[in-house]
């Protein structure tokens, strides 16, 4: 092996020495810092911050160590030194060697001593590595012999960790609610992760999820409050849990361990329901032809997250008191982010829309909150309507008082109903019940048919039948309606006034018409009732109500433009009535602010509390303001500020945030600058 | 030789001056902020000390007790200055929430802060004599500061309440009256005249008498259902308020603050909210000699009071205020419901102890508690103040040095 | 702007608010044929969107159309609610699968609170004329609508005691009484007296 051959090994060696050295020594500095750090966390729990600032700390200080011992010795790289170096432990040399390194002649090197050189590098690389190696390894024992909760805490800090600190001694009679643990798992829908807190004081947590307190030691004996629920622990290990689920009111949790207590403020976040702005159509139309497609948009919002959204539309058909609806959804889609923009387009032939029909447009979005059900947020509704030929709406005009025909003691709809059940029952039926019951229904169908006819006949004039007769059911007398209708119309239909009516008809028939068919088909109908045939009835039935319908339309007569307002002669109706009323009891209610009182009461204890026992004190506002919570917020927030400040020492901050809150809760006082003994009243 | 002559020098000194008395007047003197620390001191000074006070306020009230205890042993104590004369008084208000009144004399300019045992309760620039704060929460004791001057006030037990009668025809302005007073804590007696012989009734039909009624409201004329009762029910201690027009009612006659004047109305009726009074009220016309104006508007005295008897009489012209509620800015509610009640609780009978009165015995009126304990204020005594007398720890140690030094000289004279 | 009481009928963007319009004009008879109360000859139409409507504390609203409330109709009828205002809504429609009740009962409950049945003993049917429970109409015995003879009326009802913010009617008392106060001398029993008990209960309640 050549002279440089040798030098280049013992470079080998010196270099892999320092490399070790510099990664020891980093290494043992770095191990330092965090072995202080946990001796110091023993003594006094250190913040989760503070660790993992400390931990970021140590890696750069042994970094920055090795880095620094590295350019100190980086001239082990270079060949000249190394010869230098071998120069010095042998001196025998007399630097020829350098030369040799130097000019690459090697001749002038005596070789015998080349052998030795390797072996001193080593051994002057192992006294080097010695003190470094040796040191880890000491490091290494007294990290073994610290408490595991030590070591973990500054390894890997994370919230959560302080129940794993270790503690100086132990004592069997300790709260075991010090160190405490929350672990607040949200709803899956969410999407929300979880979070760790330590010594939770208030935890505001979306409603349904989960807490988890966890603390050290058994769970023997200890049992959490909430309201008139009682929560036992559970054990694990050296561990004790209590889990439990937000709802939807604020509430105070006591856990309780033997005569130790600890008060965590529990505040549910309510999942607010989606947002949802209609954008198209912008506001309400008017159009003369049910034709074309509108633009629909619409923007939806939501705080975790859109599970549905689409546009409803109803349609209203129709005019006075007949109205008949359709309704429908387009635009159908499921977003499943917090914000989405919706479009769609309605066809308007695709609605069948008529003049006069009206169609009801909104924007619907539902979430995904499977806890209290999907919230439901809808936008404003946009009116769209098919115009008219006369442009205007219809208004109903001089309906006199309620017709008789409406004042029937049992209805054709009832009668209907009857009948229809009888039908389906009949299979089951014996004969005698069923013509029984098919007679009864009979009856009433006949009296219904007598009231009718009674109206009719009233109307055109005819004498009343009194008395029911025999010669009623000729059908005779429907033939003697006829014309008394025919020649009523004649009579009366002789204005000359521009009036709308359906269907081209006068008045008199419009109205008599419908009631005549109505009492024809009512006929027919009880006819198969008396044989006992329901079925065969009921087309019948129908008819004479559809012909009810059709007089009770009529009955209510358009004209252009509004009615003539009604000035009712007050004075002249004063006190006309026959009947008398009588004298009433009026119910006390009970002062709307029962809870303020009962908190001004509350907080005044509290205030003479903080003289004696502040601790006490601040439990008892931390009481009051889940109390609070759900209706009186800013005094609650005044609450929680009061005791922060407590809690801190600061007594001003503390006093401030009393005031405040005071006037909160009830009210502000009211100063006069002078003297007054009829209190402040304006 | 020398310092045993000296050392009896002194020692004569101190038996002539211990037996001897002082031909001049001994004067202590002391300003506001050092009394407090001067007292044990003084406490030991032989009688006949004359104690002269600088005043800028009036000391709290314990040190005005010591320096009374101290002119009692002997003590010439004499004070000066011109500290505020300023005065408290606490009262509990008629109002089922508990408020308080606070009534404070103090010079005009004086800035008044008021707080309790739980903070600053409000403060106010007294413009005459003193100021009112009315404030719904008092805690423990009522503390106050004026210029610097400090003073105090217990907390009043709170007021126990009568009824309130409520008496009109059916109207949104009875039903809403009703609803603010209950919806503040009153107990309400309410009658509603709706048709010839029919009525809304809410209570049981009590006399009116000051054993269970502390005022009636009259919201129109109605209120002479009532009759002479109600006259005899005032001046025994009950109060009265009468709404809008109710003072035409022939029972009121006696009692009514004045003539009622035409009803005003505003030339521009307000287009969104409304305020009390914003759509008229009917004004006091000729106001009676002991009425009091509480409120005056453009269009005459809306708001006066007066005492009748032992009761007491307020003329509210407005008879819609409901509108105030209703078409109200925010908060409206709120705001009318309070308004009531300190109509209310202005004239309601009030059973129980009065005002906590400022009185010498307090620390409500610090001023004249001194003056009671030390006498009016005094000029300083003329002439130049005396050199404090020499310390007699001084004196002993000079002789104590005396004597070591004729004791070591005769040792020194030994030596030699 | 007159001390007396004046009937309100409630305007809405959303549909044919004035389906009833000879209504007011009957009520304001009936309340002056029975008692002393002063009342305005003519009623007021106020929109709801429109912070006037708070001058009437007891308004009226009916149709047959869907209710849907503007954004600035919900804020006011929240407010009106809030102030101790009182709603009567009737269903036009006597039907309560119908649009009316169905979106006029969503708004409600999204505005104020879900209506919840009135019992038959509630003050209102004993405030001036003694009724066993809201009465029928014609138009329900005539199976008109739904079919139904309903036995109780809905309402909300304030937190603090049994007044009632907002009372639903699904008897059609709007078609009962939307008649001329001039045809009342038709009938044997005069129909709109359960009016003078709603009048009277919102002004004294």
């Amino acid at each position: 092996m050549s002279i440089l051959a040798y030098v280049r090994s013992v470079r080998t060696v010196l270099v892999i020495a320092l490399a070790v050295r510099v990664v020891a020594v980093g290494t043992l500095a770095s191990l330092t810092m965090l072995l202080g750090a946990g001796l110091v966390d023993l003594v006094t729990p250190l913040g989760v911050v503070t660790r993992a600032a400390l931990l970021v700390i140590a890696a750069v200080a042994g970094v920055a160590t090795s880095a620094s011992l590295a350019w100190r010795d980086r001239r082990v790289l270079s060949l000249e030194r190394v010869a230098l170096w071998i120069e010095e432990r042998f001196p025998s040399l007399e630097f020829t060697l350098a030369t040799a390194v130097e000019t690459g002649d090697d001749r002038v090197v005596d070789q015998r001593s080349a052998e030795h050189w390797t072996t001193t590098a080593l051994r002057r690389a192992a006294r080097v590595v010695r003190a470094p190696l040796a040191s880890i390894v000491v490091a290494g024992i007294i990290v073994l012999t610290l408490p595991g909760g030590v070591v973990a805490r500054m390894r890997a800090p994370h919230r959560g960790d302080s129940i794993d600190r270790a503690t100086l001694g132990s004592r069997t009679n300790a709260s075991r609610l010090t160190p405490l643990v929350a672990r607040i798992v949200p709803p899956a829908y969410t999407g929300e992760q979880s979070t760790t807190m330590d010594e939770p004081r208030d935890v505001r947590a979306i409603v349904g999820s989960t807490i988890t307190f966890r603390g050290r030691g058994k769970g023997n004996g200890i049992v959490a409050r909430r309201g008139n629920d009682s929560i036992p622990a559970a054990s694990d290990n050296d561990r004790w849990s209590i889990a439990l689920r937000v709802d939807a009111r604020p509430a105070a949790l006591r856990i309780v361990d033997r005569g130790f207590e600890r008060i965590v403020a529990i505040e549910p976040v309510a999942d607010a329901a989606p947002v949802v702005t209609l954008v198209m159509p912008s506001h309400d139309s008017v159009l003369r032809a049910p034709t074309g497609r509108i633009a629909l948009a619409a923007d939806v919002r939501d705080d975790f997250g859109i599970a549905s959204a689409a546009f409803e539309y109803i349609v209203s058909s129709g005019e006075g008191e007949t109205f008949t609806f359709r309704s429908g959804a387009l635009g159908a889609t499921r977003p499943n982010n917090t914000r989405a923009s919706v479009s769609a387009a309605l066809a308007l032939e695709s609605l069948d829309l008529k003049p006069g029909d009206v169609v009801h447009l909104r924007a619907v979005a539902r979430d995904a909150n499977d806890v209290s059900g999907p919230g439901v947020g809808t936008s404003e509704t946009r009116t769209i309507r098919i115009a008219r030929h006369d442009e205007y709406d219809s208004v109903a005009v001089e309906a006199a008082a309620p017709s008789d025909e409406e004042k029937s003691v049992i209805s054709e709809r009832m009668l209907i109903m009857l009948a229809e059940a009888l039908e389906k029952v009949r299979p089951r039926l014996k004969r005698d019940s069923l013509v029984g019951v098919s007679r009864g229904i009979a009856a009433d169908q006949k009296r219904l048919r007598r009231t009718v006819g009674e109206i009719v006949f009233t109307r055109l004039g005819g004498e009343s039948p009194g008395e029911e007769h025999s010669d009623e059911d000729s059908p005779s007398r429907g033939k003697t309606m006829q014309d008394m209708l025919a020649r009523a119309d004649s009579a009366t239909n002789r204005s000359t006034d521009p009036i709308d009516f359906s269907g081209g008809e006068s008045p008199v028939v419009a109205v008599n018409q419908p009631l005549l068919e109505a009492y024809n088909a009512m006929w027919d109908a009880s006819t198969e009732l008396e044989v006992a045939e329901p079925g065969r009835a009921l087309p019948h039935m129908r008819r004479a109500l559809a012909a009810i319908q059709r007089a009770r339309a009529a009955e209510r007569l358009y004209l252009r433009g509004r009615p003539p307002e009604v000035v009712v002669d007050v004075n002249r109706a004063r006190l006309q009535g026959k009947d008398k009323g009588t004298s009433s009891v009026r119910q006390a209610s009970s002062a709307s602010d029962a809870a303020t009182r009962r908190r001004i009461e509350r907080f005044a204890n509290i205030v003479e509390l903080a003289t004696r026992n502040a601790s006490a004190a601040i439990d008892s506002l931390l009481l009051l303001r889940i109390d609070a919570l759900a209706d009186a917020p800013a005094f609650a927030t005044a609450l929680s500020d009061a005791a922060n400040a407590m809690r801190r020492g600061r007594s001003s901050a503390a006093t401030e945030a009393l005031a405040r809150a005071r006037r909160l809760l009830a009210g502000a006082p009211v100063a006069r600058d002078s003297l007054t003994r009829w209190g402040i009243v304006p | 030789m020398l310092c045993r002559l000296a050392a009896f020098a002194l020692l004569g000194w101190l038996l002539g001056g211990s037996l001897i008395p002082s031909a001049g007047v001994r004067i202590e003197r002391a300003s506001t902020d050092a009394i407090a620390s001067r007292l044990p001191a003084w406490t030991r000074v032989p009688a006949g000390v004359l104690l002269q006070l600088d005043l800028a306020t009036t000391p709290d009230l314990w040190v005005a007790d010591w320096l009374a205890a101290l002119a009692h042993s002997g003590h010439a104590v004499t004070w000066s200055g011109s500290p505020p004369a300023v005065a408290m008084s606490s009262e509990a208000i008629a109002d089922p929430r508990g408020s308080v009144r606070i009534d404070v004399a103090a010079p005009p300019g004086t800035a008044v802060v008021i707080h309790d045992s739980a903070s600053v309760v409000d403060s106010v620039r007294v413009s005459q004599l003193g100021a009112t704060v009315v404030t719904p929460l008092a805690m423990g004791t009522l503390a106050g500061n004026a210029g610097g001057q400090r003073f105090s006030a217990p907390s009043p037990d709170s007021a126990r309440l009568r009824a309130i009668v409520v008496i009109g025809n059916a109207s949104w302005e009875g039903k809403f009256v009703v609803a603010a007073l209950e919806e503040r804590g009153w107990p309400v007696i309410a009658r509603f005249h709706v048709a010839p012989n029919v009525d809304v009734a809410q209570g049981a039909d009590v006399p009116l008498d000051t054993g269970r009624v502390a005022a009636v409201v009259a919201i129109d004329t109605t209120v002479q259902s009532l009759g002479a009762a109600l006259e005899r029910f005032v001046r025994s201690g009950g109060g009265l308020v009468l709404a809008g027009a109710a003072s035409l009612a022939p029972a009121t006659a006696r009692l009514a603050l004045g003539s009622l004047g035409a009803r005003t109305r505003p030339s521009v009726l307000p287009t969104d909210t409304i305020g009390l009074g914003a759509t008229g009220f009917y004004p006091v016309g000729a106001l009676a000699a002991d009425g009091v104006v509480l409120d005056r508007r453009a269009g005459g005295i809306a708001v006066a009071a007066r005492r009748v008897g032992a009761g007491r009489v307020m003329h509210v012209g407005y008879d819609d205020s409901w509108r105030w509620r209703m078409t109200g800015g925010a908060g409206s509610e709120i705001a009318y419901r309070d308004w009531w009640s300190r109509v209310v609780a202005a004239v309601a009978y009030l059973p129980g102890a009065g005002p906590t009165v400022a009185n010498a015995s307090t620390a409500s009126a610090p001023l004249a508690g001194l003056i009671d304990r030390l006498g009016p204020a005094r000029p300083i005594a003329a002439g130049k103040t005396p050199r404090r007398p020499v310390d007699r720890r001084l004196l002993l140690a000079l002789m104590m040095i005396f004597l070591l030094s004729e004791w070591g000289s005769r040792r020194m004279r030994g030596l030699r | 702007m007159t001390s007396e009481f004046v009937f309100a009928t409630a305007q809405y963007d959303s549909g044919d608010w004035d389906s009833a319009p000879l209504l007011p004009a009957n009520i304001i008879d009936t309340i002056a044929r029975y008692t002393e109360i002063p009342v305005a000859p003519t009623g007021v139409v106020v929109a709801l969107s429109d912070d006037r409507m708070l001058r009437y504390p007891l308004l009226y609203l009916t149709g047959h159309l869907p209710v849907r409330f503007s954004d600035a109709e919900r804020r006011n009828v929240k407010r009106f609610v809030e102030r101790g205002g009182m709603l009567f809504v009737d269903d036009h429609n006597h039907d309560i699968d119908g649009v009316f009740h169905k979106t006029a009962t969503e708004e409600i409950a999204r505005t104020i609170a879900p209506l919840s049945e009135l019992p038959n003993e509630h003050p209102l049917f004993s405030a001036f004329f003694k009724f066993d429970g809201p009465p029928a109409t014609s138009h329900e015995l005539n199976g008109w609508g739904d079919n139904l003879v309903h036995k109780h009326l809905l309402a909300v009802r304030r937190a603090a005691g049994n007044r009632i913010a907002v009372l639903f009617s699904n008897k059609d008392y709007s078609s009962e009484w939307n008649y001329h106060p001039e045809s009342k001398r038709f009938l044997t029993v005069d129909n709109t007296r359960f009016a003078v008990n709603l009048v009277v209960y919102a002004l004294t309640a």
